[in-house]
């Protein structure tokens, strides 16, 4: 494990990496959250890269939707009215 | 194509308009295309990176619904095999990314690098408020960053962090099994975080 700090076992470093997004989501048992939350409190690194990870997360959730373009929604409609036999 | 979901949903948008168009309202069709185009041309955008390639996809997803929705027993959301359907267009197209060749990512390509007693800050880009941090420019670069992922991890990354669907949602999307969309999408968070990260180091 690169990740370092003294005194600690970096086992539990790469047990935690390999399952950080499923903490995040919320997806880890009640007795593992409760090993990796023991250790985020003793491992600096760990949390940091905790913190980034969910931040990449949110920020991937916070990019808004681009509108369609109203030449690309105007031919979907005429396309599908058409097919349909429907009113444009 | 068939929804093979055993558990049945209970409250759906969709329901009445399907309904509907099952009666015989035909031109109602239209309308589901509308209510759903916005997040399809999205799914295409960030699975294409192309606008031509995103409407296509919009319109090939909807002649299979529009072929098979007597088939949709409305034992899943309508907008979950929307988005199955979509998927497989997007398989079947196999257009090959110019910006992701194929590439199987390991857990070791992403571990932090060795910064052994050296105390470090957590980087401003994770530390400051949402609303300094998310500007145009990260924004940009986050598509590009996205569009970079290779398509097994960027469709599960689209569905989950971008389209809100859950793990098990997704799993149907894609036919793959939960563990898999929790692999897949791990080392693809990994993988946009070390691009935001190279990003802020080098502004």
């Amino acid at each position: 494990m690169k990740m370092s700090e003294t005194n600690h076992d970096h086992r539990e470093c790469r047990d935690l990496f390999a399952r950080m997004s499923e903490y995040l989501d919320g997806e880890v048992e009640p007795a593992v959250r409760r090993r990796m939350e023991q250790h985020l409190d003793n491992c600096r690194p760990c949390r940091i890269c905790l913190l980034t990870l969910q931040r990449t997360a949110v920020l991937c959730r916070e990019m808004s939707a681009a509108q369609v373009p109203k030449e690309v929604s105007r031919r979907l409609k005429e396309f599908f009215t058409a097919m349909t036999g429907g009113r444009a | 194509m068939s929804d093979s979901n055993p558990t049945r949903t209970k409250s759906d948008p969709d329901t009445e308009l399907i309904q509907a168009i099952r009666d015989g309202e035909a031109a109602m069709f239209t309308d589901l295309v509308q209510r759903h185009e916005r997040s399809l041309y999205n799914f295409g955008l960030r699975m294409c990176g192309v606008v031509a390639d995103a409407e296509d996809l919009v319109q090939e997803t909807f002649l299979n619904v529009f072929k098979y929705l007597k088939d949709f027993r409305g034992e899943t959301k309508f907008k979950n095999w929307l988005f199955r359907i979509a998927a497989s267009v997007c398989i079947k197209k196999r257009r090959k990314s110019k910006f992701a060749p194929d590439h199987e990512f390991s857990l070791e390509e992403f571990l932090p690098a060795d910064e052994a007693g050296v105390e470090q800050p957590v980087p401003s880009w994770a530390a400051l408020p949402l609303d300094q941090v998310l500007n145009e420019e990260l924004r940009g670069r986050l598509h590009e960053a996205v569009l970079g992922l290779p398509e097994k991890y960027r469709a599960v990354l689209v569905l989950r962090d971008m389209e809100g669907f859950s793990t098990e949602e997704s799993a149907q999307i894609l036919n793959l099994t939960p563990a898999n969309i929790k692999v897949r999408l791990h080392r693809a968070r990994l993988f946009l975080r070390d691009q935001l990260k190279s990003y802020y180091e080098n502004v």
